[in-house]
């Protein structure tokens, strides 16, 4: 006799038995199987994947070559682009009753024939709580979005944490080209260009900027794996997107003290 | 939908961006940061804005069983014109980026900033780079804010493991090598000839780069501490083609590492257990050390 049989329900499934009734229907989602045991272990159990796209004409927006500026038009279509996809991702995970969405991706595809559309679109696996807690909802009782993977989900509740919202910010900056005459200045020197110093840092800040402030907005204790991207999407050269995202996190109830934390035991694994 | 209520250019954020430009100019000129910087950074040291962390949550995890807090994502950027040296105005860029990161964690007071990573934005300008660093800043439970945060290249979970093993990280190591190598090109790489060969002479010379940044490395470690471990780094060889067949390849190397102070065969407080791992791309080659630290070959991280 084996030691761990597999329960009859799967079997029964495996032999097509049941798999006409199955209450709940059937679920589909880009986790992979480690993924879904462990969102599994969490307590969720996902109901499927919920897509948003955004098809987006990005205006046009001249700066002059020697000043450095925000190019807001830009910052703001690509900030309002990502959060229609991900807006209309979250409807639909509403509208399948899920209590959140997690492992989602955010892309942007540009399309060939025009420089100026933009594809945005967001994935993800849209969950429920296995007994129907409430209190894991995001922000005004929505659905909670975040970035991280089924793994990651689930050490962020061992953490003490629930996810909120994945909360972003962008800001397109163009920097100037210097002038010549300073160019000339500065032959034989080594000197900081201070100019593209502060241009490059004031970018990435106001990037950072925003996104604190969103995670703000949405009643956060903190931002959990931050990236900081840069990107030019075929604009021109000085052009480029400084875009911060992020998962904001509140913690469960009151903040777990850090002693019921369980410590991670130190492993080798052997299976890779 | 989020703060902005704007569709076409808006002659008031072009002057609010130029009134930003104008607090980063007379900060950096003083060699302080403009008080929005401030804002955020003290903003999030004292709990009334959100924290920001680089960590992932299993990091996030071992931080707090550790009596470790997260304050905030942190910054250094120096873009430098090297019209006098590479050597120097790369070493020089690197240095610059690395003090305004301490800066910034100083202002958040905090007593590390973990997870340092070398970033740069192509501005396709010649003989100038965009030096930036980027790390998270944390605080320990119980510490006053340092004066001088250290900065270290290992993650917030290493940061926390090498604590806990008894081992103090103590700062950031740099080691930096540029060299000119000039010759007949055809020589050098061998044009000529349509075998296999190995290209001597470029190979050495791009070999005793690496040495020599690494030793550099070394020295600078040897100052701080006993060990230096979490290689990051960046490297590129140019060509400028002149007359006659002529060449000249420049090479550059820089590397960064964690210091670390140890004991001799100080025991590791735990077993170690065998384990089938969840994660997925769990990758073993991925795990060993010295592809754990992005370098050069992604685009965004180098």
């Amino acid at each position: 006799m084996n030691a761990n049989p597999i329960p009859q329900h799967a079997v029964d499934r495996l032999k097509g038995l049941r798999n006409a009734n199955h209450p709940g229907g059937i679920f589909t989602s880009d986790f992979s199987v480690n993924e879904f045991l462990l969102v599994r272990k969490a307590g969720f159990e996902p109901v499927g994947l919920c897509l948003g796209s955004c098809i987006y004409h990005v205006g046009i927006q001249y700066a002059l070559w020697n000043s450095s500026r925000e190019m807001e038009v830009l910052s703001q279509a690509m900030y309002s682009a990502r959060e229609l996809a991900m807006s209309r991702m979250r409807e639909e995970a509403q509208s399948m009753g899920a209590d959140g969405v997690i492992g989602v991706r955010l892309e942007v595809k540009r399309m060939e024939w025009n420089a100026h559309v933009l594809e945005f679109v967001a994935i993800g696996t849209g969950v429920v709580h296995a007994t129907g807690h409430q209190g894991f909802k995001g922000v005004k009782g929505q659905p909670f979005t975040s970035d991280l993977s089924g793994q990651d989900f689930w050490t962020l509740l061992h953490a003490g944490y629930r996810p909120l919202e994945m909360v972003m910010g962008s800001c397109v900056y163009h920097v100037a080209r210097q002038g010549a005459l300073k160019s000339m200045a500065n032959v034989g020197r080594n000197v900081e260009l201070t100019n593209f110093s502060q241009a490059l840092y004031d970018a990435r800040e106001i990037a950072m900027e925003r996104m604190q402030h969103e995670a703000l907005q949405a009643g956060a204790e903190g931002v959990v794996g931050v990236d900081l991207h840069e990107g030019s999407h075929a604009w021109q050269p000085h052009i480029i997107e400084f875009f911060a995202v992020g998962t904001a996190v509140k913690p469960i109830t009151t903040e777990q003290d850090a002693s019921i934390i369980p410590d991670p035991q130190l492993v080798l694994s052997v299976n890779s | 939908m989020g703060f902005f209520g704007i569709t076409r250019p808006d002659p008031a954020a072009g002057q609010r961006s130029l009134e930003r430009q104008a607090v980063w100019q007379q900060a950096l000129a003083q060699n302080r940061l403009p008080g929005f910087v401030a804002e955020r950074l003290s903003g999030a040291a004292s709990g009334k804005m959100p924290w920001m962390a680089t960590m992932t949550p299993a990091e996030l995890l071992v931080m707090r069983s550790h009596g470790i807090r997260p304050v905030a994502t942190v910054t250094g950027t120096c873009a430098l014109h090297y019209g006098f040296s590479w050597t120097r105005g790369h070493a020089e860029g690197w240095r610059t980026a690395a003090a305004r990161l301490v800066e910034e964690a100083e202002l958040c007071q905090a007593n590390a900033i973990v997870d340092v990573k070398m970033r740069t934005a192509h501005l396709g300008v010649g003989s100038t780079m965009d030096y930036t660093l980027v790390g998270t800043a944390v605080k320990v439970e119980g510490l006053p804010p340092s004066t001088n945060p250290i900065a270290v290249t290992v993650s917030t979970i290493e940061f926390a493991r090498l604590l806990e093993a008894g081992i103090v990280p103590v700062g950031l190591a740099i080691g930096a090598a540029y060299q000119w190598l000039q010759g007949d090109w055809y020589s050098v790489e061998g044009s000529w000839s349509g075998d296999n060969q190995p290209l001597t002479r470029l190979g050495e010379f791009w070999e005793g780069i690496r040495r020599e940044a690494l030793s550099d490395m070394r020295i600078d470690g040897h100052r701080q501490g006993n060990g230096v471990l979490a290689h990051i780094q960046f490297g590129e060889m140019l060509k400028r083609e002149g007359d006659q067949n002529m060449a000249s390849y420049l090479a550059r190397y820089i590397i960064m590492g964690t210091v670390i102070d140890t004991q001799d065969r100080h025991p590791v407080p735990h077993d170690i257990r065998t384990v089938v791992d969840m994660r997925d791309n769990a990758d073993l080659l991925g795990a060993l050390p010295r592809n754990i630290y992005p370098t050069d070959n992604e685009e965004g991280a180098i």
